[in-house]
């Protein structure tokens, strides 16, 4: 299966990855190979299998107590972004 | 010497914390830079230290990791450490906590002396994606030390750190353990939490270990396995001791080896050292036997859907708010620029890869037919472990590859995962040991796998190889 620079740019633009023409034509070369190796899959019989997005349904894992705990503070959480200032969070453009 | 005999030395105080952490700080600056294996060197490490010192002093227990130095990878949160992803994306991220696995070794005396470099968010088999260039693999720098986790392969090679934390999603531990000549853990999905631990594939992702000995991991792996509330996916089950309970025999077990596994693309010194490790069990008294199990053919392509399905989902999260760059006020642009221009290639092409694969129109044809069959494979694997105990095989179909000689084949370095990934397919432990030479005179992987939550077998067979020559 051929992927295009075409519709490479679409799954680009989905994933918001802006990437120049150069760009586009190596990875449609390079990814095409890869999308065409994992389009076998379609020759196993899964007729009798249904869908499970992990090993395991962790029935037993989920459900714990809800003790509270001390939370992390605003100011380490939102340590690593940019937009910030003293006594906020983050700044925003204005919400209409 | 051991960890639990280097650990028992500083708990008594005949050796020095401090001394130990010098020495391996030393060497993480000259041998670890030389090797590019590290990202961050913690030369506060030696504080570390000699609060081990000090509590050894004051009559006090550090525990059983005491005063042990060790490495992290660089896709491991430690907290107010610097943690890059080993990607120029979060080349200045700033861990606001540390990972459970983190917070554990350290609760057992560990001293953590860097992080190490591996592949952009783990993603590669070589350590060649990195943002901060490829580490060399130490027994012969034209070489890669394999990936993703490259310079904790590196490091632990060179001596640097008695242990390694890496991370394992489709073999990311166990094929650099076998490229450096080193024993390499992958455990249950569910045994180790992965809170903290910066996201690849969440339903793949797993904590593991790379040390000199099967007796020096199974010791860590007791420090890392066990419930955390903060891990919703990890089982609360006691956690054996494993190092104390090794076995040396491996009479009556029973080891099946899928025959699919030493089809084309297999070197032939590396299936040669295979087999010659596998006839050490037969004459030890294991039945060793060749299985049909065709649905391994797949493995690769189920995993290639899959894996980056859910990266391009946690990839999401670096928009320029929370972390990563900032460079235009716009928030859209902002996000499309940063991303095209931060993004090492191979983050664009698993994100790309996985946008595709669920994308509308290909969601059935990929995604979810992966998933089936991801479903499929998992039974047949469970079929197999109703009559044996362990599968064997090769870590790797070859030895470590030259720099640059696969970068240009993706298919190619993608398929060197063929033996690995499907241990993270399904769940299942695995681990890699040393078992001689191949081509090049570069070391040769034996991989273990065993049913989920079996490690004690996966360990008692690792060791008696490496204790039995």
């Amino acid at each position: 299966m051929n992927v295009t620079p075409a519709e490479l740019k679409k799954i680009a633009d989905l994933a918001r990855i802006e990437l120049n023409d150069a760009e586009l034509e190596r990875f449609s070369a390079e990814l095409s190979p890869i999308i065409d190796y994992a389009a076998q899959l379609r020759e196993v019989d899964t007729s009798d299998i249904s869908y499970a997005s992990h090993v395991d349904d962790f029935n037993d894992t989920v459900l714990q107590e809800d003790v509270p705990v001390d939370p992390m503070l605003p100011e380490d959480t939102f340590k690593n972004s940019h937009n910030r200032k003293k006594g906020s969070t983050f700044i925003t453009g204005n919400i209409q | 010497m051991t960890i639990s005999e280097t650990a028992a030395k500083i708990r008594s105080g005949e050796l020095k914390a401090v001394d130990l952490a010098a020495e391996h700080l030393k060497a993480a600056h000259t041998t670890g830079k030389e090797l590019n294996a590290f990202i961050t060197v913690i030369d506060q490490a030696i504080e570390r230290a000699k609060q081990i010192d000090e509590m050894v002093a004051r009559g006090e227990d550090p525990g059983v990791l005491a005063g042990i130095p060790c490495t992290v990878k660089d896709v491991i949160m430690t907290k107010d450490i610097r943690t890059t992803a080993s990607s120029r994306l979060l080349e200045n991220f700033i861990a606001p906590y540390s990972a459970t696995a983190v917070e554990r070794i350290e609760a057992a005396g560990a001293v953590i002396i860097g992080k190490t470099n591996s592949d952009p968010f783990a993603f590669g088999g070589s350590g060649e994606n990195s943002g901060f260039g490829p580490a060399l693999n130490p027994l012969d720098r034209e070489r890669v030390p394999g990936g993703s986790s490259s310079g904790a392969a590196a490091a632990q090679a060179a001596g640097i750190g008695m242990f390694a934390l890496g991370t394992d999603t489709g073999g990311s531990v166990r094929q650099p353990s076998a490229f450096v000549g080193v024993t390499g853990f992958k455990p249950t999905y569910g045994r180790n939490s992965r809170y903290g631990l910066i996201a690849m594939a969440s339903s793949f992702d797993t904590v593991g270990v790379l040390g000199n000995s099967v007796e020096d991991v199974a010791l860590v792996e007791e420090v890392l396995a066990g419930k955390d509330s903060n891990d919703a996916t990890t089982y609360d089950m006691p956690v054996p001791a494993y190092s104390r309970d090794l076995k040396e025999s491996v009479s009556g077990l029973r080891i099946a080896v899928p025959e699919e596994y030493f089809s084309e693309g297999i070197e032939p010194l590396v299936e040669q050292r295979v087999e010659e490790a596998l006839e050490k069990y037969r004459k030890a008294g294991a039945t060793v036997e060749r299985v049909s199990l065709p649905i391994l053919k797949y493995a690769i392509a189920m995993y290639y859907v899959l894996v980056p399905s859910e990266i391009s989902s946690n990839m999401a999260r670096y928009d320029g708010v929370r972390f990563g760059h900032k460079d235009f006020a716009d928030y859209d642009e902002n996000l499309r620029k940063t991303r095209g221009a931060y993004m090492e290639d191979e983050v664009k092409r698993r994100v790309m890869i996985g946008t595709y694969a669920l994308s509308a129109g290909y969601a059935d044809q990929f995604y979810n037919t992966a998933l089936k069959v991801r479903v499929k494979l998992t039974k047949e694997i469970e079929t197999v472990f109703k009559s044996y105990d362990l599968i064997a095989g090769p870590t790797a179909p070859s030895v470590a590859f030259k720099l640059g000689e696969l970068v240009n084949n993706l298919l190619q370095m993608y398929l060197s995962d063929i033996y690995t990934v499907t241990a993270n397919l399904t769940g299942c432990p695995a681990i890699s040991i040393p078992c001689g030479m191949g081509a090049g005179d570069m070391p040769v992987g034996l991989q273990l796998m065993a049913k989920r939550f079996d490690e004690q077998t996966l360990f008692n067979a690792a060791h008696f190889y490496q204790t039995s020559r």
